[in-house]
């Protein structure tokens, strides 16, 4: 059976040409005409492949690319690039397309890249046209068994974890921190990171008794906000920068982009988020310029820190103080509001927030000055 | 050690040739293979540019010593690094890349 392909042309007369061209290559074709359209036919018709023509379409292909990843994960997207540009083709694979071509879109151009889309497609368990023989049957038998006793394993692994985790945190939501002014909280699925403005320093911590695993110092700037996304650490300075960090024993800065006032960054699995001082909520795509895709006004009052956990996104706020869940496809909407009760004495005040895959954490100064600080106002993290 | 990905690359024939582009398969500090599905032919002199994390390298002069097609119609080409102060800058970036990787996993 040929394999379906998605064709993407916003184009009338470039589509119908790129039809004839795969119909003529043996492909079956699956005609759309813009995001919304090739994104709910991904999930009915399940494509091998998807072809996106550059420069015909009013959504930007790179913004095709990563919806149609987020989508599809493991689906190639091949781009037809709208006059050849090796380095528009290398940005395109950078940010995962499976192969770009040049124009002209002809049958000579497209059969190698298609030919090889196509056979990306995972291991194949299907039944041989003869009808399987004993020896298949057992050994599909003995993978079925292993796949299940393995997700049996991790099943029975993850309630293990997690009841360990909660037994070490039994009775115990906070922790003292041995410096007095954190500005952001963030997780790398082992540690987590805290950044002290007075201090100018980024402090690594063991999750589960928060002592202090290592010191960056930050002699520079001042870090303000700061999270994770695809491995690497990013953060807000007072400078008015967004960094982008290698992480290595000094966190060498290898980007730099002038975005003033974000007092909170996290990442969604898929796009960079910042918060700004002005209350503006910023969707950024992660390549050479952090290019802003979207901006949404925030809803709330006096925004303190942003952090997602993958489904939504979730501001802090010093009105209350509380937590704030936010759609992530339209974040102007405010889906809930979480008073945090603990920070109603007024002895801290909240400045970070961070999502570990189980719970949130917050990290605060103390808010009492002189002859009424006492020990609970100092700098603590705390566990929601 | 592998990277998670295959590195992009784009390359030139000559000053006056169009670009093309590929993925590379393998890198080391004298050669490289280069995936691509513009034809290449063995003995070709080819101009290749890449990044491998922060670390750029424009217009490193490679000599394809062998190439052929595999079964989609894409070229496989080994590239051999011609000039020997870009073998040293490759060696070092990716001792560089090397060490900060065994230390972060």
């Amino acid at each position: 059976m040929a394999a379906l392909i998605e064709v993407v042309v916003g184009d009338e007369n470039k589509r119908q040409e790129l039809l004839r061209v795969l119909q003529g290559l043996g492909y079956e074709t699956l005609p759309a005409v813009n995001l919304s359209e090739s994104i709910s036919s991904l999930a009915q018709n399940r494509p091998r492949a998807v072809l996106v023509a550059e420069e015909t379409l009013e959504t930007p292909a790179e913004v095709m690319l990563k919806e149609i990843q987020r989508a599809a994960p493991l689906l190639p997207v091949v781009i037809c690039l709208g006059k050849r540009d090796a380095s528009r083709a290398v940005e395109y694979m950078k940010l995962g397309a499976f192969e770009c071509v040049a124009p002209p879109w002809t049958e000579e151009a497209l059969r190698a890249s298609l030919r090889k889309a196509v056979r990306f497609d995972g291991t194949a368990l299907g039944l041989s046209p003869q009808g399987p023989s004993r020896k298949a049957i057992l050994v599909l038998g003995v993978l079925i068994a292993a796949a299940f006793s393995f997700g049996m394993g991790i099943t029975v692994w993850r309630w293990h974890e997690r009841k360990r985790s909660m037994e070490v945190f039994e009775g115990k939501d906070r922790w003292d921190l041995p410096y007095a002014h954190p500005s952001g909280i963030t997780w790398d699925g082992r540690s987590f990171w805290i950044g002290d403005w007075f201090g100018q320093a980024i402090y690594r911590h063991s999750p589960k008794s928060f002592e202090v695993q290592q010191v960056y110092r930050y002699p520079t700037d001042i870090p303000v906000a700061l999270t994770f996304a695809e491995g690497t650490l990013w953060t807000a300075t007072g400078s008015g920068l967004i960094q982008k960090h290698l992480n290595d024993e000094s966190l060498r800065v290898i980007g730099q982009f002038k975005f003033p006032g974000v007092i909170g960054l996290c990442y969604d699995g898929l796009y960079l988020w910042s918060l700004n001082n002005q209350r503006v909520l910023m969707q950024h795509l992660l390549d050479d310029r952090l290019t802003v895709l979207q901006s949404f006004y925030y809803p709330g009052s006096k925004p303190v820190a942003l952090a997602c956990n993958g489904q939504s996104l979730w501001t802090l706020d010093a009105q209350g103080p509380a937590i704030l869940k936010h759609d992530l496809e339209r974040p102007g909407v405010v889906f809930n509001r979480k008073l945090l009760s603990l920070y109603q004495s007024e002895e801290w005040r909240p400045s970070g927030l961070a999502w570990d895959g189980m719970q949130f954490w917050t990290v605060a100064e103390g808010a009492l000055e002189g002859s009424k600080r006492k020990e609970g106002g100092r700098a603590k993290v705390f566990r929601h | 050690m592998k990277a998670s990905h295959f590195f992009p690359v784009r390359f030139q024939r000559g000053q006056d040739s169009q670009e093309g582009w590929g993925r590379l398969l393998e890198i080391h500090s004298s050669g490289a293979k280069l995936l691509t599905s513009v034809p290449i032919r063995a003995e070709e002199e080819i101009f290749i540019s890449f990044e491998i994390e922060d670390h750029r390298f424009e217009s490193l002069r490679s000599k394809v010593s062998a190439s052929h097609r595999d079964a989609d119609g894409y070229a496989v080409c080994e590239l051999q690094f011609v000039g020997f102060k870009e073998r040293v800058d490759l060696q070092r970036a990716l001792t560089d890349v090397l060490v900060r990787r065994s230390f972060t996993d």
